[in-house]
């Protein structure tokens, strides 16, 4: 077999593909690339973290999400459309990691220990002793919710994403979002004001 | 909106604006008076304000690459998927042009190689199983070659 890339037809097919790449980048030209990467590497990784629970694996699901999306190199309408793609591509594969190998961090209601009264964020600010285990609770009572439940409240109230992104990046319909976040939201407040609702 | 529904089964008219206050972190006098009587507005300044707080948390434990780290890895990345893409075409184009001159040949010297084939193979003098063997054998290890390169 002649050796890869002495053959000149890989050189050839070598030079398309990356000709095919700078067309893509003509899409998003690279210092476009670079500035939406600084403004959505960390909001995405702070996502990715929470949702599947576990920091270690958001490194990783970060790099893929942008290569994918990079790969993709669709042009978009707005900067909220292209964020939202991100986005989509992300929980794409937090989902597609959970189904082959549960990356997902799921903690069981009933192992659980309430969260200790005075440490749920009520009304006004917490005292500076209760703020670090008030965030230990907040990030286990996360955790307890199911994925969905996760993705959507993540993307309401830390995102602040419209109904209309999150339906986007979910794939579901901006009434179910309305419908599955009200559901959410009750249930994560039950979690964290320690009773079953 | 002053309802005091212990059990918020709907959404207040007000949410927007409370989402808005903690997003700013500044809730006024009169928002919070709100507040103190919805069930739906306590709920989710509750909800929100533990997750903006959660966000906020996340954001600064995040230490994603640099941005020209990143751009230069996706390129290596996309190079190396183009080169073995181009390998693939590669291998399948010299299958193809393999398959092309094996037929030229035997179409060209079919007959002549035939007749001599059949006396060649007449002359071998082999037991039925030694024969089955072969013949497994001749099925197999293209089978297997497939298989081989579909792995790699």
């Amino acid at each position: 077999m002649i050796k890869g890339m002495s053959h000149p037809l890989v050189i050839l097919d070598t030079m398309m593909a990356e000709r095919h790449a700078e067309e893509a980048l003509a899409v998003m030209g690279d210092d476009e690339f670079r500035a939406f990467y600084e403004r959505t590497a960390r909001p995405l990784w702070a996502y990715l973290s929470r949702i599947s629970g576990d920091p270690h694996k958001a490194d990783d699901f970060l790099q893929e999400a942008y290569y994918r999306f990079y790969r993709a190199s669709k042009r978009y309408e707005s900067e909220a459309h292209r964020r939202s793609s991100l986005f989509q591509i992300a929980t794409n594969l937090v989902r597609d990691a959970a189904r082959r190998g549960k990356h997902y961090e799921e903690v069981p209601l009933a192992a659980e220990e309430p969260p200790p009264a005075g440490t749920v964020p009520q009304s006004g600010s917490p005292s500076p002793e209760t703020e670090a285990a008030m965030r230990t609770d907040v990030a286990r009572a996360i955790r307890q919710l199911e994925p969905k439940q996760r993705e959507l409240l993540w993307l309401a109230y830390a995102q602040g994403s419209s109904h209309e992104e999150i339906a986007e990046i979910l794939g579901l319909s901006a009434i179910s979002v309305r419908t599955l976040l009200l559901r959410a939201r009750r249930k994560l407040a039950g979690i964290l004001t320690g009773g079953a609702r | 909106m002053s309802d005091t529904n212990p059990c918020p089964r709907h959404a207040c008219p007000r949410e927007n604006e409370l989402l808005d206050a903690l997003a700013a972190g500044f809730i006024g006098e009169e928002l919070e008076s709100h507040i103190a009587t919805c069930a739906a507005c306590g709920e989710l300044r509750l909800v929100a304000g533990a997750l903006l707080d959660e966000r906020a948390q996340a954001v600064t434990e995040a230490a994603p690459p640099s941005s020209g780290t990143m751009l230069w890895r996706m390129q290596m990345r996309r190079r190396q998927e183009a080169q073995s893409a181009a390998q693939r075409s590669l291998l399948i184009g010299q299958a193809v042009t393999l398959a092309v001159a094996l037929t030229l040949v035997f179409t060209l010297l079919g007959r002549t190689l035939a007749g001599e084939a059949v006396t060649v193979i007449a002359s071998i003098r082999l037991s039925p199983p030694l024969l089955l063997v072969l013949a497994i054998w001749l099925l197999a290890v293209p089978i297997a070659g497939w298989v081989l390169i579909r792995q790699k």
